[in-house]
C-alpha cells in the first residue's frame, strides 16, 4: 500500500507542484492585500492546502467550495467542542458521498491525478473500495489542518521575532527552505501523536510493554536541549535542523514534502510582499487540543 | 556488465523512512540510530537503487557513478 501512494509524494514528483502552489498563493494574497489586513487562517492558511490538495485530487472546479466545505467540518477532528462528532462523521460521510462517483470515472478513464492512483490500486487488487475512499478523505484532512497549523504558527514566529523576518526579507527565496524547518521545530503543527508499541522496548530503565499505548510529544522533541543548541531560540538559518516535526520512522509523514512546499511559498511570499506585520490583538487563542497545535484566528494587519 | 555506483546516506537528513529497504532490499539496511546505510552498492540493480533514491522522503541518498564521479542523484 505505501508504494501505491508514495511515489505520488516524493520530493521530485511534488516540485512539479511548486508552481501550482505559487500561483494559488499570488491568487490568495491578491485577493487580501488590498484590504490592508488579513486573518493569515482564514484568507491564506485555510484555503491554500484545500485548494492544493483538491488540484492533487482532480476535483473538478465547480465542485471546490463544496469540497472546503466538507474540509471545514473534517477540522473537528481536532476541536475541543463536545458536538464535534456529528459535524466530524457528517463531513465524513460527505468525502465519501462525493469521491465514490469519482472514483468510478477515473477507473474507466484515468487521469494523473492521486484519485486515479488509488482507483488504480483498486483495480490492482491491492485497494479495495473502502481503502480508496478513507485514503481521499485522510488526504483531505491530513493535507489540510497540519498544514494551517505550519503556515499560522510559522508566520507567528516571524511577527513575534522581527530579526528573524529582517533575514527572511534579506532573501525570500534563498532563506524559505531553512525556514520553513525551523518554524517546524520551533512551533510544531502537531504537538502529540499516539502510538502502540509493537515490542517490548527499555527506555532509561524503565520498560514500554508490547501493546502499550504511548503518547510522545513531538513539540517536547522538538526542543530537546540535548539535541538542539539554544533550543529556545528561533533561527531560520539552523542547520542541521532534525527536528520530529513529521514523525520518523516507517510513520514519518507522507505528506511531509507538500507541506514544506506549502510553507516555503508562503513565506517566501510574505517576505517579497509586506514589509511587516502586527497582531490585531496580542491575545491568541488555541484550539483545546492534545494532539495539534492550531490557533483560532490570526488576524493581522501591515502598513 | 553494469557500472559501479558510490551509494551513500546523508544521516543529517535521513529519518529512517525505510522506504529504501524496499526499494533495494540488498543495498539499504537500517543501523541501530534506525538510519539507513548503503552496505552493498552492488546488492540491487543500478535501476532499483535509483527508484529507492527517488522515493526517500529527504532525497538522503546521493548516488555517483564510482569511477566518473558523475552524480546519478539527487
Amino acid at each position: 500500500m505505501r508504494k501505491v501512494v508514495h511515489g505520488y509524494f516524493t520530493p521530485k514528483s511534488l516540485e512539479e507542484w511548486r508552481p501550482f502552489v505559487q500561483r494559488a498563493v499570488k491568487h490568495l494574497l491578491d485577493e487580501t492585500e488590498k484590504n490592508g489586513r488579513m486573518d493569515v487562517m482564514r484568507d491564506l492558511a485555510t484555503p491554500l492546502p484545500v485548494l492544493v490538495i483538491a488540484e492533487m485530487m482532480g476535483v473538478p472546479e465547480p465542485d471546490r467550495p463544496y469540497i472546503r466545505e466538507l474540509a471545514e467540518k473534517l477540522l473537528y477532528i481536532g476541536r475541543g467542542e463536545h458536538n464535534r462528532m456529528p459535524i466530524l462523521t457528517d463531513g465524513m460521510k460527505g468525502m465519501i458521498e462525493y469521491v465514490s462517483p469519482l472514483v468510478d470515472e477515473r477507473i474507466v478513464n484515468p487521469g494523473d491525478d492521486f484519485i486515479s492512483v488509488l482507483a488504480s490500486g483498486e483495480k490492482a487488487g491491492v485497494f479495495t473500495r473502502h481503502q480508496v475512499l478513507v485514503n481521499t478523505s485522510l488526504l483531505l484532512l491530513a493535507g489540510h489542518e497540519t498544514t494551517i497549523n505550519l503556515l499560522c504558527n510559522g508566520t507567528l514566529a516571524f511577527i513575534r521575532h522581527p530579526d528573524q523576518w529582517a533575514r527572511l526579507k534579506q532573501d525570500p527565496a534563498g532563506a524559505a527552505k531553512l525556514a520553513t524547518e525551523e518554524c517546524l521545530r520551533y512551533d510544531s503543527p502537531v504537538k502529540s501523536i499516539q502510538r502502540i508499541a509493537s515490542g517490548d522496548v527499555e527506555m532509561r530503565g524503565k520498560v514500554l510493554k508490547k501493546d502499550d499505548r504511548v503518547r510522545w510529544f513531538i513539540s517536547s522533541a522538538d526542543r530537546d536541549p540535548d539535541r538542539f543548541q539554544n533550543p529556545e531560540t528561533f533561527d531560520i538559518e539552523r542547520w542541521p535542523n532534525q527536528h520530529v516535526a513529521f514523525g520518523s520512522g516507517i510513520h514519518h509523514c507522507l505528506g511531509a514534502t507538500l507541506a514544506r512546499v506549502e510553507g516555503q511559498e508562503v513565506f517566501k511570499a510574505l517576505a517579497e510582499r509586506f514589509p511587516g506585520f502586527r497582531l490585531d490583538n496580542e491575545s491568541l487563542e488555541y484550539q483545546a487540543s492534545i494532539t495539534f497545535r492550531s490557533l483560532k484566528s490570526l488576524p493581522i494587519h501591515w502598513q | 556488465m553494469a557500472r559501479k555506483l558510490r551509494v551513500r546516506v546523508d544521516h543529517l537528513l535521513c529519518v529512517g523512512n525505510a522506504m529504501c529497504e524496499t526499494f533495494a532490499p540488498n543495498v539499504f539496511r537500517l543501523n541501530e540510530d534506525r538510519q539507513s546505510e548503503a552496505v552493498d552498492p552492488a546488492g540491487d540493480s543500478e535501476e532499483k537503487i535509483l527508484e529507492a533514491a527517488e522515493n526517500c522522503p529527504m532525497s538522503a541518498i546521493i548516488v555517483e557513478d564510482a569511477e566518473t564521479g558523475e552524480q546519478l542523484f539527487p
